[in-house]
């Protein structure tokens, strides 16, 4: 699950990695049919999605989370989470967020990090994050 | 309009004054450019006129840029596609790469592209029935830099007064033009008058609109782009900008000069009401004749006639002209004048 900042964020990603995206703009039924395949696991097995699916949808199935562009607050950091946490056997779920250095992002990441919603939850030091390559 | 998320402003703690922000003569240059943009990008994709524009306007706060654009685009139409396959046609392209999935390599997506086709004929496929992406149809072709300044300017001191709790506009002309645009803000808390022709227009109160959810914001907007047309007027806004927060004071005049596309009032809005004033004069045996001099109570409604004359003994007569008339007209107007009581004084 890919969580952007912004709309032309997700279709670009949509583009490139031809995975769906969905927007404010995306119709009902083709939220409908997305979702469906993406619960279903194996259809779909990625999405990119601006703040629609931030909150109000399940997915237990979806495990693996990455944040791109920064996010708003701790309390949109937080449903983001959530979307993840939702119980589905004894799987554990990752999050990961793309900070990019020398913006804002950094400050923010640091202050979410104190955070209840955050604490507890094993995560590498901001300084070491950049060497990891996720792919 | 600008939203919340554009609006610039300044704010000073010791004083609790705050201020819409203001382009100056040094930002013509960068709107040229940027209304430059949207004229020469007729039939491109909005993204692409979109980062365009921000180029044009790399020079400006990035604050101000964005609330520009949202000017720019407020001002701009696009054209939407047909849009009957809508999104199957995407997704069947997704549910072919979806063996690829997650994480589609580029050597894979190029594959998969192939057997779809040509890459020009993707992209439609990929986004036209966006509305993120249509296509730039028409942009007005004598929007001037100054225009776009005057809207900025108007437009960041509307904003202000989305998170307005009390709203206090005096004037001394143009009673019936700004009596007909309070209406929008309506109900009106009270009416005072304080000074021989001043009078101070209050909104608050609990059933205030102004203490109301933001939908209002419109109405507001449409009020002061109204009042900013009158000749005399002076504006106080009591600005809450954050729960716990003491209100900040908004002070606004005529004097800053801001300007809006509504049609300011005219002297007077009937040649029979011009000549009657122009044969009876200033002054005559005593009476004084001031245009709009007055407003009065009717009811819930608010009357401003069209002349007063004031004696010299402090006497005062409202006079309106009725031009065409009915007999329920008529019947109407005197059951209105029945209600008339003037606003109290208050200096």
């Amino acid at each position: 699950m890919i969580f952007t900042a912004s709309t032309r964020m997700a279709l670009d990603v949509s583009a490139r990695f031809l995975i769906p995206a969905l927007t404010a703009w995306s119709s009902r039924e083709e939220r409908r049919t997305v979702l469906g395949a993406f619960a279903r696991g194996g259809e779909i097995r990625a999405l990119a999605a601006c703040e629609v699916l931030n909150e109000g949808w399940d997915a237990p199935a979806v495990k693996i989370g990455i944040v791109l562009g920064g996010e708003g607050g701790t309390h949109e950091a937080v449903q983001r989470l959530g979307r993840l946490l939702r119980r589905s056997g004894d799987r554990s779920a990752r999050l990961y967020e793309v900070v990019v250095e020398e913006t804002p992002e950094v400050r923010r990441a640091r202050r979410r990090l104190r955070t209840d919603a955050y604490q507890g939850a094993p995560r590498l030091p901001l300084g070491q994050a950049h060497q990891l390559d996720i792919f | 309009m600008l939203t919340k998320a554009h609006r610039v402003y300044h704010w000073d703690r010791p004083t609790n004054s705050i201020s819409s922000d203001r382009l100056d003569d040094t930002a013509l240059a960068h709107l040229a450019r940027a209304l430059a943009v949207y004229r020469r990008r007729l039939g491109d994709r909005g993204p692409d006129v979109r980062q365009a524009a921000r180029l044009a306007l790399r020079a400006l706060r990035p604050d101000r840029a964005e609330a520009v654009l949202k000017l720019l685009e407020d001002a701009a139409t696009y054209e939407t596609p047909p849009t009957e396959a809508g999104a199957s046609p995407r997704l069947r392209l997704f549910a072919r790469a979806a063996s690829h999935h997650p994480l589609v390599r580029w050597e894979d997506a190029r594959a998969v592209v192939a057997e779809w086709g040509k890459v020009e004929d993707l992209v439609p496929v990929l986004d036209e029935d966006y509305p993120e992406v249509h296509r730039l149809a028409t942009f007005p072709p004598d929007y001037t830099p100054e225009a776009l300044r005057e809207e900025y300017n108007l437009a960041q001191a509307e904003a202000l007064l989305y998170d307005a709790t009390s709203l206090t506009v005096e004037a001394t002309a143009d009673f019936k033009h700004i009596v007909r645009s309070a209406r929008l803000l309506r109900p009106l808390h009270r009416i005072e008058r304080c000074g021989p022709e001043e009078y101070r227009l209050v909104f608050d109160g609990p059933h205030s609109l102004l203490r109301s959810t933001h939908a209002y914001g419109t109405d507001v907007a449409k009020f002061l782009a109204a009042l900013v047309q009158a000749r005399a007027w002076r504006l106080r806004a009591q600005i809450l900008l954050r729960k716990g927060w003491p209100p900040f004071i908004f002070s606004l005049s005529r004097a800053d000069g801001l300007r809006s596309r509504i049609t300011a009032p005219a002297l007077f809005d009937s040649q029979l009401k011009e000549r009657f004033a122009r044969k009876f004069g200033e002054v005559r045996a005593g009476w004084l004749l001031r245009r709009e001099g007055t407003i009065l109570e009717a009811g819930e409604r608010l009357l401003v006639p069209d002349f007063v004359f004031t004696h010299e003994d402090g006497t005062e007569v409202a006079f309106e002209i009725v031009g065409y008339w009915t007999s329920q007209y008529l019947a109407e107007k005197f059951a209105k004048m029945a209600q008339v009581r003037a606003p109290s004084s208050r200096p």
